[in-house]
């Protein structure tokens, strides 16, 4: 009997999954259920180029609408999964239909974390998270106007570079002591955070949002210590939480996310998840963790289906993500602590340098601003966990690459 | 006017010595062009990253033969041009490279 494998999550997790399926030789009924209308698209651009209108909603897609077809891959698109019987394998679905499945992939991926303030509901107010909600603020600021920015983390700062860029006047209001210092420390945060203002964003830093106000639609947003600020597009983008309502009460084990093994497989056998949701078994960080990445969604995603259809890998990855914000390009890998030893190769003054994170003396994370290469080349020796000469790493002058196997040697250096 | 001939411009890159092995340059036709030195033996492909178009001359990462974009990691095999590893899903426009006179030169059709 033909078997029926479903993805649950039309996103970059879904789609690489189901491409693998078909990849590893899978010949059964592929089913990918999304909640959203669209085709499976890379959320990157939603903060930057649909933005700036430098790519258009349908340039963002993962694969050509013929790519489904081609592969017999069946789309339920604008259909919600709505809960899980683990014991009949049926998937129930929010038009009243149900679906049989043999095996299932969990990618429902994450929902903007709603702050409990007045004024959210407001015409004007706006999550980062979708293509729809993208093309909404683009649409928005091309009317030009006063745009708050609620939350200075990646998305935010990202989006705040794109608007300023637009004409637009720009304020963000940081609940911190300094925007992206929960994400890159005080030091670069701070260094990213003077980038931003040059460029005319305003930066209110220890700003507690305390409500947002309006008419027909949005005008100002208060903060707790009495600050104002007008605005005729608010965004706030202070996190995600993992979207977990289909799996509640169904016995698949929750913690943080939706629990996986190394194999990307549930608590409930057959049932597999992969990208924002899984909190998976992070070998480097010796813990279950969740990972928000592109990244991790892209290659979990392929190794859930690779499992599913038994070509068993443990998912073992150094975790790495980017962020562009204007033409500054940050590039962060493993898992770089405030608390770790911090080596720099380069002017912490500048916007072109690199930061190796040491914990014990093991390489555990690294920073680039404007350095991906060096990023990329610090990537297998975290996965090696290499214990570099600290001097070494400092050189700009010593390839990195040679740093992990003892063969560098300190060159003067160059002048 | 038609014609049914192809013609053939061989397009100067470096000299032999001024692309060691383990390396790649640009060459700035349009679109731009990748050429690489692989144990001596010089290939050329696309140099736009299929994915996304970053330069894989500028931003690419050499290693077991494959081109790794730097901005997205996908990965390419230099000598076919073909994927391997995403986001990537077509290949790289390939390019015949020919050494004349110590000098490397790829071969552009116009």
């Amino acid at each position: 009997m033909t078997e029926t494998y479903a993805v649950v999550g039309a996103s970059l997790a879904g789609a690489r999954a189901v491409e693998a399926l078909r990849a590893e030789g899978f010949d059964g009924r592929v089913v990918l259920i999304g909640a959203e209308y669209h085709l499976p698209y890379d959320r990157p651009p939603l903060s930057k180029d649909v933005i700036l209108g430098q790519k258009q909603p349908g340039e963002t897609l993962i694969h050509p609408a013929r790519f489904y077809s081609d592969n017999d891959i069946e789309l339920l698109l604008g259909v919600r999964a709505t809960h899980i019987d683990t014991h009949s394998r049926t998937v129930e679905l929010g038009s009243g239909a149900s679906l049989r499945v043999d095996k299932l992939l969990l990618c429902t991926g994450t929902a903007p974390r709603r702050p409990d303030i007045p004024g959210l509901d407001l015409d004007g107010v706006h999550f980062l998270r979708t293509v729809d909600d993208s093309v909404a603020i683009r649409d928005r600021l091309r009317e030009g106007g006063s745009v708050v920015v609620v939350g200075g983390g990646l998305i935010g700062m990202e989006l705040a570079a794109a608007a300023v860029a637009l004409g637009n006047d720009v304020t963000v209001l940081e609940r911190d002591a300094g925007v992206l210092r929960r994400v890159l420390g005080t030091r670069i945060g701070d260094r990213l955070s003077r980038w931003h203002s040059e460029r005319g964003v305003r930066i209110r830093t220890d700003a507690e949002v305390a409500r947002i106000e309006g008419d027909h639609r949005v005008r100002r947003v208060h903060t707790a210590d009495g600050f104002v600020a007008d605005a005729d597009l608010v965004v706030v983008g202070i996190g995600v939480v993992p979207a977990l309502d289909m799996v509640r009460d169904c016995g698949i084990e929750i913690d943080n996310g939706i629990v996986v093994d190394e194999f990307c497989e549930t608590s409930v056998p057959g049932v597999y998840a992969a990208g924002d949701v899984a909190h998976h078994p992070d070998q480097l960080a010796g813990q279950h963790i969740r990972l928000e990445h592109w990244q991790n969604a892209q290659n979990q995603g392929i190794a859930a289906a690779r499992a599913m259809t038994r070509r068993r890998e443990p998912y073992r990855e150094v975790p790495w993500f980017w962020s562009d914000q204007g033409d500054t390009n940050i590039q962060v890998a493993g898992h770089p602590r405030s608390t770790d030893e911090q080596v720099w190769r380069g002017d912490p003054e500048s916007l072109d340098f690199t930061v190796f994170y040491l914990r014990n003396g093991v390489l555990v994370g690294v920073v680039g601003v404007n350095r991906r290469r060096d990023v990329r080349m610090a990537m297998p020796l975290i996965d090696k966990q290499v214990r570099p000469e600290p001097a070494l790493l400092a050189d700009p002058s010593v390839d990195i690459r040679s740093v992990g196997d003892g063969a560098a040697t300190a060159r003067s250096p160059q002048r | 006017m038609t014609t049914t001939e192809k013609s053939e411009n061989l397009v100067r890159v470096c000299a032999v010595g001024e692309l060691a092995p383990g390396n790649v340059t640009r060459v700035n036709t349009q679109p731009p062009i990748a050429v690489y030195n692989i144990d001596g033996e010089f290939y050329a492909t696309a140099d736009w990253c299929s994915h996304d178009k970053s330069s894989l001359a500028d931003e690419g990462f050499i290693e077991d033969g494959q081109i790794e974009c730097g901005w997205h990691f996908a990965k390419f095999c230099i000598k076919t041009g073909a994927v391997t590893a995403p986001p990537a899903s077509a290949p790289l426009a390939k390019y015949a490279v020919q050494v004349v006179d110590d000098a490397v030169y790829v071969v552009v059709e116009s």
